[in-house]
């Protein structure tokens, strides 16, 4: 069972030489070799989508489609948790016009279907009872990164500006500041944003969405 | 061993894993088309695995298996070539695999642990997966016998008594040598060279 993975990244650098047995034997319990070359089979945002309607990934299942990976999501111990309400309050002090806060829902993207920890998207509470919102729906995706920063600045930074998310913010636990991603480069390999600002306790983030500043909120509003 | 083998990029870095399915979930994405028949891909240990593509020194192996082997067989076992067996947590399709029954005994379901004798593959470049990971898939599952047909170094690798996730016995022969066909107990010898280069 996967419980404490090593970052695979950086074991497939020394991967490069195939006759390192100690290495092949570490990756050999975390999941089949040949899912390094051959690759894992990876699914489209359609066929996720039918596997949950078939019934094959249910409600049980924490999950996320990322760049047509199935990914497991990381279960919530109380700092991730209890921040995420903190955030929630303070996104949603403010009624913003033709925009509706989510928490923890998905949208789809064009490889992937994450579930951001916030998104601000487009419309109100009853928008999206048909359908998912797509990327083009989102203003603002906001990530709580404890034990999952690296990924959040590596894997989501990727996932939200190959679909050019106007804005990503990570709210980080570790580091205790927000992290503000803008100018998505979604043409640039990997695709990436263009801008990172970091704000500490003290300042106030700007919370932009479509090209407007639609209110400041305080860092420490943001943080435990 | 072919160092040049290239890594697919392993983008994504999940801390809680990847999303594991059970052998009926993969049979219901077959069913229900999520999945195509005749996509080149394997269930193993509850990952959806592309297959590699084969050079002809493997497709050479494997047809050379599959059209003499047979004459080998006992009676009760016939041979199935890159065909599914459908274990507790995998669904691979072995080189070959030696099976109870006949060509009419699978056609409402894959040959399971119960079905299967022997499981072959034949390695080239993927010697080193075949060595760990398909071994200790098969010796998982309690697969009694398991080959590598070793084109890099042109033996025939013979793994028996399936414990603890690995074969208890391995046993190598090379040509010139006369390898024991074992199915239920009964015991047939192959010279090595009919079966490598």
């Amino acid at each position: 069972m996967i419980g404490d993975v090593k970052k695979p990244s950086a074991i497939l650098q020394r991967m490069a030489d195939f006759d390192n047995e100690a290495i092949m034997s570490a990756l050999a319990i975390q999941f089949p070799l040949r899912a390094m070359t051959a690759g894992f089979r990876k699914f489209t945002v359609d066929e996720y989508e039918r596997l949950i309607s078939a019934g094959i990934i249910t409600e049980d299942d924490n999950l996320e489609l990322l760049e047509g990976y199935l990914v497991n999501k990381m279960g919530h111990n109380p700092p991730h948790a209890g921040t995420i309400a903190v955030v929630q309050a303070a996104l949603l002090q403010f009624q913003i016009v033709g925009w509706n806060v989510r928490v923890q829902l998905p949208f789809r993207a064009s490889t992937s279907e994450p579930e951001p920890d916030f998104a601000i998207v487009r419309g109100d509470h009853r928008s999206y009872l048909r359908r998912h919102p797509v990327s083009s729906d989102v203003g603002l995706a906001v990530e709580v990164a404890d034990s999952t920063l690296d990924s959040d600045r590596s894997d989501k930074v990727r996932v939200y500006s190959r679909d050019a998310i106007g804005t990503y913010w990570i709210v980080n636990l570790v580091d205790s500041q927000v992290e503000v991603y803008t100018d998505p480069q979604p043409d640039s390999a990997p695709p990436t944003y263009a801008t990172r600002r970091d704000f500490q306790p003290g300042q106030s983030v700007p919370l932009v969405l479509d090209g407007l500043t639609v209110a400041m909120i305080p860092v420490v509003d943001l943080l435990p | 061993m072919n160092a040049t083998v290239s890594l697919a990029p392993m983008a994504i870095q999940p801390l809680a894993g990847f999303r594991k399915f059970t052998v009926e979930q993969y049979h219901k994405m077959i069913r229900t088309g999520v999945l195509f028949e005749g996509e080149e891909i394997e269930l193993l240990e509850g990952y959806l695995v592309n297959k590699m593509p084969q050079n002809p020194a493997h497709s050479s192996g494997v047809s050379r298996i599959a059209s003499r082997l047979p004459r080998r067989l006992p009676e009760g076992w016939f041979l199935r070539s890159q065909l599914p067996v459908s274990l507790t947590e995998s669904e691979p399709e072995p080189d070959a695999a030696i099976v109870r029954g006949n060509d009419t005994s699978y056609d409402l379901r894959h040959p399971s642990v119960s079905d299967s004798g022997i499981a072959i593959e034949v390695s080239d470049s993927t010697l080193p997966f075949d060595r760990r990971d398909k071994l200790r898939i098969y010796a998982t599952a309690g697969i009694p016998v398991y080959w590598i047909v070793n084109l890099v170094e042109n033996q025939i690798e013979v793994y028996a008594d399936p414990q603890s996730a690995t074969y208890q016995t391995r046993n190598d022969f090379a040509v010139g040598a006369a390898l024991p066909l074992v199915l239920d107990g009964v015991t047939v010898f192959i010279p090595v060279s009919e079966l490598l280069p």
